[in-house]
């Protein structure tokens, strides 16, 4: 809207009186006018959100998520790093040894989890987790939407954590990099 | 018409028998008629305000129950039905109960005397619009009441306001009411309307002179913007809700109210602005009579004179009342009185003065 100067007021009172009348019809006539554009503004600016969704931004932190090799073996190598960083206690794992067989053919004994829960309730969703994450193997999906009827449904186990949708080009880009990172099982 | 000798034998074979044993039936239709006529707009025009406002505000709105959320207020009234009713400790008892429903009485009284079709009139009284004004100023009563019973300092606040308001406001708008009396020279709102009556926007030769409503005179124009003003505060509808004012006074008058009496407020909120347009359609615009032809043929009949163009003027009225709403802010009450004292009485004065000069060399 244009800036609209103060009306100069008459010194006398029967012209006053018109012009009060005036910028009256006048000022509501530009009200009117605004809101009568919005009104007939298609698209609205608001969307039904279950039934459409905007795009959210890519940067988004919801809930986690632990990424698989091609074979959907979890990358996750159990070092606990994730555990001993998360500020508010949410992150539980625990170890198991796992036999696997290399490329090159030989057997091999690795670390992986037996345990994995994240309360979700609790977790602040700081990224700290995957940022600490050795192997880039956990981190954070755009996926915000789990609504549950009872708090203790919020906390997630392994099966939570290893989805079944197919990864994002961001995951896949994701993936790569873990398995650059240094090897598993060093810790023994 | 064949149908309407079905019609009339199919309603003979029930009515009169009825009439017969019981004359007083005759009494009921036209009840029955404004009872169907309230309920009726309120339910549409609940749904309509909050699509209004939703469109104005780039929304979407009600959605989900029936087409375009066409019954959500018949969802709200259930549950305002279910809702616990409380009435407050210290409250009027009696009082309290009773403030709603005078509140919504003066909307069923007033569409006694209102013709919404050709004919299709309860009564018309030869002083309707008198009566009109009487029956009007019953409402603040009821809110005054309600102010005052609920015990509750922001319902006595909103029910003082009222009575300022309603004060205030009824004098330019019987002001502006009155060059409508003077131009038509009757009381009686079936023959106001029927001196608008017999215009059409085509001109057609021989005998279609242009609309004669009385919004295309100049006092008549006047008269129309002044009474819808007026109207819109005689409503408590924004830019004018004082009395209920929730951002100052919490919910106003209805502050202690719960339940169904809350939806009867409601209700008679919504009753009061259908009948306000429908006494500005009257008054102003020409009620049933059409602006297209008046008598028709054939497939035209449907736009001749009739109940159509009742609904149709009200419905514009209504939007653009609803418009304001969504537009303006609310007015502080020295604002709210400077806008009555200030402008629209001195307005009104002149305009009786243009409407003296306009009858004397126009003619009625």
């Amino acid at each position: 809207m244009a800036h609209v100067p103060p009306t100069r007021v008459s010194d006398n009172p029967i012209i006053a009186f018109f012009q009060y009348v005036w910028s009256a019809a006048y000022t509501t006539a530009k009200g009117l006018r605004v809101t009568g554009y919005n009104a007939m503004r298609r698209p609205r600016v608001t969307v039904c959100y279950p039934l459409e969704q905007l795009d959210i931004s890519p940067r988004t932190r919801a809930r986690h998520r632990l990424l698989t090799d091609e074979q959907g073996e979890p990358l996750c190598i159990a070092c606990g790093q994730c555990q001993r960083t998360c500020p508010d206690h949410c992150v539980v794992v625990t170890r198991k040894k796992v036999t696997v067989t290399t490329p090159e053919g030989e057997e091999k004994q690795v670390n992986r989890p037996d345990t994995f829960t994240i309360d979700l309730a609790r977790c602040m969703y700081c990224n700290l987790c995957a940022e600490a994450c050795p192997v880039n193997c956990l981190h954070l999906t755009r996926e915000f939407s789990y609504i549950e009827g009872d708090v203790r449904a919020l906390t997630i186990d392994l099966d939570g954590l290893l989805r079944p949708e197919p990864l994002s080009e961001y995951e896949l880009r994701q993936r790569e990099t873990a398995q650059l990172a240094p090897g598993d099982g060093e810790e023994g | 018409m064949a149908e309407r000798g079905w019609l009339e034998n199919w309603v003979n074979g029930i009515v009169q028998p009825l009439y017969e044993v019981a004359p007083w039936i005759v009494h009921l239709v036209p009840i029955l008629w404004i009872l169907i006529l309230i309920v009726g707009s309120v339910l549409i025009l609940i749904w309509a305000e909050r699509k209004v406002s939703a469109d104005i505000q780039s929304r979407v709105g009600p959605l989900h129950h029936g087409p375009y959320g066409l019954f959500q207020s018949i969802w709200d009234a259930l549950k305002l039905l279910t809702k616990e009713d409380t009435i407050p400790k210290q409250a009027d008892r009696l009082v309290f109960c009773v403030a709603p429903y005078i509140v919504f009485l003066p909307a069923i009284l007033a569409y006694v005397v209102i013709p919404v079709g050709n004919g299709l009139i309860a009564a018309d009284l030869n002083v309707g619009l008198w009566y009109l004004v009487a029956v009007g100023s019953i409402a603040v009563l009821g809110i005054i009441v309600a102010g005052w019973a609920s015990n509750n300092k922001w319902s006595l606040l909103g029910g003082m306001r009222a009575a300022a308001q309603l004060i205030t406001y009824e004098i330019p708008m019987f002001l502006s009411v009155v060059v409508i009396i003077m131009m038509a020279g009757t009381l009686s709102l079936d023959q106001i309307v029927r001196s608008q009556s017999g215009g059409s926007w085509s001109l057609a030769p021989p005998d279609a002179p242009f609309l004669n409503w009385n919004c295309f005179t100049l006092p008549g124009m006047i008269a129309a913007v002044l009474y819808l003003v007026a109207a819109l505060a005689e409503v408590n509808r924004q830019p004018f809700d004082l009395p209920e004012s929730e951002s100052e006074l919490v919910s106003g008058f209805n502050t202690e109210y719960s339940g169904m009496r809350f939806g009867i407020f409601f209700v008679a909120e919504f009753s009061n602005t259908a009948l306000v347009s429908g006494i500005a359609a009257t008054l102003f615009f020409g009620g049933w009579s059409s602006p297209i032809v008046s008598e028709g043929e054939g497939f035209w009949r449907i736009f001749g004179d009739g109940v159509l163009w009742y609904f149709v003027k009200i419905t514009i009225l209504i939007y653009c009342m609803m418009w304001v709403k969504w537009t303006l802010p609310r007015v502080r009450i020295d604002q709210m009185l400077q806008i009555a004292w200030k402008g629209l009485i001195p307005l009104a004065l002149i305009n009786i003065a243009i409407a003296v000069a306009h009858v004397a060399w126009v003619g009625a």
